[in-house]
């Protein structure tokens, strides 16, 4: 292992850290769920591609930089460090959609997407999970027919971030229903301004309202629309939720790093009720330093697991170990910062810049749920790590 | 990432391990009474040039660095093998530094025995050592290894008036002992050679080691045991647990292994990385070895059973060099 930069790298950072320096937006994003916070995601993302920064690791022909995943790491790094915002809105396009399309799409729909996206033009979310398709996701029920060159879509989706404020959506339907259920499945890509498509905002108990259901009925999307062969968009998805399991979530990571050093700053600022710095409590120094351990550690396996990505050219099964450890520290971290807060959590307004507050804290509980919960991700390690009997 | 030397020296270790010195229940005596590891094996081990990996050529060893002897220790580790190698394999790095050549050589040799002192209380190393000792493979120990942040040194066993206990871990023969301003026999200030970074690095190899030896022990039983008609691994109240042992390897590794490069090449806090990798391997040994205790049952209770092996080995790793609360105080000081 090679923990060292090379010039060209350090180079790199040096123009990454002045550019954020220069770029990152003054005011804070928007609260609620409105257009301003998607016109506020949407031009930072703007804002990133017009700089020369958006899709760093993406090939050049898309609108990408064509760059190295260390210099996508090296970013990552920079934006935390940088306190820059949170993707938001942009999320599913760039993170999920995107390395999706990259990885199975036709040259058209490539040539449509990827630009968009980068540039901050499409909005995209996922429609994934049913009602009655959860953790069990290759039992969703939700109908493609085909009808002549298009697909007429009929049923319902869950769970679906964003999808009040997206463009489009990458949509898993049964195309093939006396099929066994992993196959008869079809993704595709679906205009989210399509008629008979209707959203509903579900409220969360961080007071986000970025949460929706979808309702689809009779949806025509034309069948070109379709990411890899009809009744196989199961190996399409997987190719998503292995990239959302894998290095996806680096800048979480490194962003979890960020989080506890700011934690850090703030019992060492804050005085107790004993009139002395909080972190001269035993409970909370101890407290902070197992987080301050825990996240060097989940920065180590997650530089091990980008070189042996870098090597293997593709994510493995230790993506699902990262995803379990960062989801449930997440949770630690916050549950901390709650208690350093003290009094001053009996709100959910940001008592710190950069993530510090009571919302944070409720918005927490997702980090075990989505992208598959801690105990699917457990199945994964058990099954596909230790190699132990299907349950 | 491991390159085609690390790679070599852990078949090599290993297969020589799993035919010598495999992990074996106590059996019912508990108290392994033998000598700390057969004469005959130590021996070999020292001709095998395991002890002198890490020294330079100049002081008779093989050149190579603490990433290798990391790879070393990890496989230690996962046969809980005895045998005093942390305070052999370190203490002969600090007489080479301290430029005692001939000393470096006859303890890579394995002709001096060196024993291990983790600090019970306060303690000074200038060119004397005083303070109260907790002393790990103390019997018949020539020399003893003492190690803080600023320095390290060896002193005699003789000026300690080491007293035995009754060991946890009856392969690692231990006492208690006492330095008042003992003379240094070698003494290394940390700005010459890291050797507590390099000691901390080689002490959490071995307990990844232990932590990956019994998942591996638990998945085994866990595919094979059956009970209500199955395999256990099948039902999730077993699956999780060994789960979550697997994240702690996967995290207490790559720590270990980013602290042996980050110390070996003098990077940036290298020293709070080696802390970090002691406190994280210490954690996934001991919970791993909790976990697959309970996974075995009451077989897990026996001292027939190699779970307990590796619970006892993941005990004293606890307790070499630093406990945790010690180890977080230097992770985040005040």
């Amino acid at each position: 292992m090679d923990l060292t930069f090379s010039p060209e790298e350090r180079t790199f950072r040096e123009e990454v850290r002045t550019w954020l320096h220069e770029h990152v937006p003054s005011e804070p994003r928007p609260a609620g769920d409105g257009p301003d916070m998607r016109d506020y995601d949407t031009s930072w993302q703007r804002a990133q591609y017009d700089g020369g920064w958006a899709g760093i690791a993406w090939p050049t022909e898309y609108g990408g930089r064509g760059l190295s995943t260390i210099q996508q790491l090296i970013w990552f790094e920079e934006y935390a460090r940088a306190d820059a915002p949170w993707i938001g809105a942009c999320f599913v396009g760039i993170n999920h959609g995107g390395p999706t399309l990259i990885a199975r799409a036709t040259e058209v729909q490539k040539a449509i997407h990827l630009p968009r996206i980068l540039r901050g033009d499409s909005v995209w979310c996922q429609g994934f999970s049913e009602p009655e398709a959860g953790s069990d996701l290759a039992s969703l029920r939700c109908r493609g027919e085909i009808d002549g060159d298009q697909l007429v879509v009929t049923g319902q989706k869950i769970w679906t971030s964003f999808a009040h404020v997206a463009d489009y959506q990458e949509l898993l339907v049964r195309t093939d229903p006396d099929a066994a259920k992993h196959k008869g499945i079809t993704w595709v890509i679906c205009d989210m301004h399509l008629p008979g498509i209707e959203v509903r905002q579900i409220p969360t108990m961080d007071r986000g309202a970025e949460f929706c259901e979808v309702f689809y009925d009779e949806v025509r999307i034309p069948l070109a629309n379709v990411v890899g062969d009809v009744n196989d968009g199961w190996s399409v998805a997987m190719s998503t939720l292995s990239f959302e399991r894998g290095t996806g979530f680096m800048a979480e990571i490194i962003h979890a790093n960020r989080l506890v050093d700011l934690l850090i700053d703030e019992a060492r600022s804050r005085v107790g009720r004993n009139g002395r710095p909080l972190m001269s409590d035993d409970e909370i120094a101890r407290s902070l330093a197992t987080l301050k351990a825990e996240v060097t550690v989940l920065r180590s396996a997650a530089y091990r697991a980008i070189s042996r990505n870098i090597r293997r050219g593709a994510p493995g099964p230790e993506g699902s170990l990262l995803r379990l450890v960062h989801s449930e520290l997440t949770q630690r971290i916050q549950r901390l910062a709650v208690d350093v807060l003290g009094v001053d959590a009996l709100t959910y307004r940001d008592v710190r810049e950069g993530g510090l507050s009571t919302g944070m804290w409720m918005r927490s509980y997702a980090s075990t749920m989505g992208g598959g919960t801690s105990e699917i991700q457990r199945n994964i390690i058990g099954e596909r790590v230790l190699g132990l009997p299907r349950g | 990432m491991p390159d085609d030397d690390l790679i070599e020296i852990e078949r090599t270790v290993a297969s020589w391990l799993a035919a010598k010195l495999p992990v074996q229940g106590l059996g019912r005596n508990h108290v392994n009474h033998g000598p700390e590891i057969d004469p005959a094996l130590w021996s070999e081990i020292a001709e095998l040039g395991w002890l002198a990996l890490g020294l330079p050529e100049t002081a008779g060893g093989a050149g190579f660095t603490l990433v290798e002897e990391a790879a070393l220790f990890r496989e230690l580790g996962r046969v809980v093998a005895p045998g005093p190698f942390l305070p052999t394999i370190v203490g002969g790095h600090v007489a080479a530094a301290a430029g005692e050549i001939d000393l470096a050589v006859s303890i890579a040799a394995g002709q001096r025995k060196v024993a291990l002192a983790t600090a019970a209380g306060p303690l000074t190393i200038t060119d004397t050592v005083t303070g109260a000792l907790a002393i790990l493979h103390a019997r018949d120990a020539e020399l003893v290894l003492v190690c803080d942040a600023g320095a390290a040194a060896l002193v005699r066993a003789a000026d300690l008036a080491i007293e035995p206990i009754d060991p946890v871990d009856g392969s690692i023969p231990t006492g208690t002992g006492r330095a008042d301003g003992a003379a240094a026999a070698a003494l290394v200030d940390t700005s010459v050679a890291p050797i507590r970074d390099r000691a901390l690095v080689l002490a959490a190899a071995t307990g990844v080691g232990v932590a990956m030896g019994v998942l591996a022990v638990g998945a085994q039983y866990a595919s094979q045991r059956q009970q209500f008609g199955k395999a256990i691994g099948a039902f999730q109240a077993v699956k999780h647990p060994l789960a979550d042992a697997a994240a702690r390897v996967e995290g207490a590794d790559a720590q270990v292994a980013y602290a042996a490069v980050a110390v070996r090449d003098g990077l940036d806090g290298a020293s709070t990385d080696a802390v970090v990798a002691k406190w994280a391997a210490d954690q996934a040994a001991r919970r791993n070895a909790d976990a697959v205790i309970q996974v075995h049952g009451a077989m897990g209770f026996t001292a027939e059973a190699v779970p307990y092996r590796y619970a006892l080995r993941a005990h004293v790793l606890g307790r070499t060099l630093a406990l945790r609360a010690d180890l977080l105080d230097e992770i985040l000081p005040r």
